[in-house]
């Protein structure tokens, strides 16, 4: 809501006025072995809770290819005429990882107050809806590094229903 | 459509690269005015009427052109078009 009335008055948010090659990248490690290999080239971690949202959710289906014989899985309804169907949909969570934390790779010079891009949200915040029921988590984003904390550039009101580019 | 929503980037059904959607100003189609993008000064193609097809057509003749796709159109999956 707020950023549609900022919309109106052709506001930009202080995300908005930056763009997304001028930002450094942070990368997730997901992995105990990530975290070690971050930390030995200087690297700082950032830890955040790794927590399921009950409103994420997904769903897939292995069939057996018409064409080519090989196995592959869909999350599409409209392909399980495509080939024969081994496992048919079921519902699941897409875990991100098994641990319950994960971290942010962060550079040793990153300054309180600077913007970045994170590459792979830990949180799973939800990004969009498809209309077969797949509730998408939020993959990427810029985020503002505080010093203790990133505050992300999301608005769990603005999720979407299309893509631009 | 199939769309992967890590590298943004969007296949025809049968895996034919389209098009990365990644606008650098984060336009939602709400932010444009009956599909126009003032930043840009250019109209954002709607392809709800589109086939796979004709949209690979326009966006082989006119890769700069920006278009708008529905969730709803897509299959969501870990596709890339290097592989």
């Amino acid at each position: 809501m707020i950023k549609s009335i900022k919309n109106i008055f052709g506001l930009k948010s202080e995300f908005e006025r930056l763009q997304w090659n001028d930002l450094r990248v942070i990368r997730t490690a997901w992995t105990v072995e990530d975290m070690n290999e971050a930390i030995e080239k200087g690297f700082n971690l950032h830890f955040v809770d790794y927590v399921q949202n009950p409103k994420i959710h997904s769903k897939l289906m292995l069939l057996k290819d018409a064409v080519t014989g090989k196995f592959k899985t869909t999350s599409d309804f409209r392909m399980k005429n495509n080939g024969d169907v081994l496992v048919k949909f079921y519902h699941y969570y897409p875990l991100k990882t098994t641990l319950p934390f994960a971290a942010y790779i962060l550079p040793s010079d990153a300054q309180a107050g600077e913007y970045f891009v994170i590459s792979h949200v830990i949180e799973d915040l939800v990004e969009g809806h498809w209309n077969q029921g797949d509730v998408l988590p939020l993959v990427m984003c810029k985020a503002k590094w505080t010093g203790d904390k990133f505050i992300y550039d999301y608005d769990p009101k603005d999720t979407k229903k299309t893509f631009i580019g | 459509m199939k769309y992967n929503i890590i590298n943004k980037q969007l296949f025809t059904n049968d895996g034919r690269y389209i098009k990365t959607l990644n606008c650098p100003l984060e336009k939602q189609w709400n932010d444009l005015e009956e599909g126009f993008c003032k930043s840009c000064s250019k109209t954002v193609l709607n392809t709800s009427e589109l086939s796979d097809k004709m949209l690979l057509d326009e966006l082989t003749k006119n890769p700069e052109t920006c278009i708008k796709v529905d969730t709803n159109r897509l299959t969501f999956g870990n596709y890339d078009k290097e592989h």
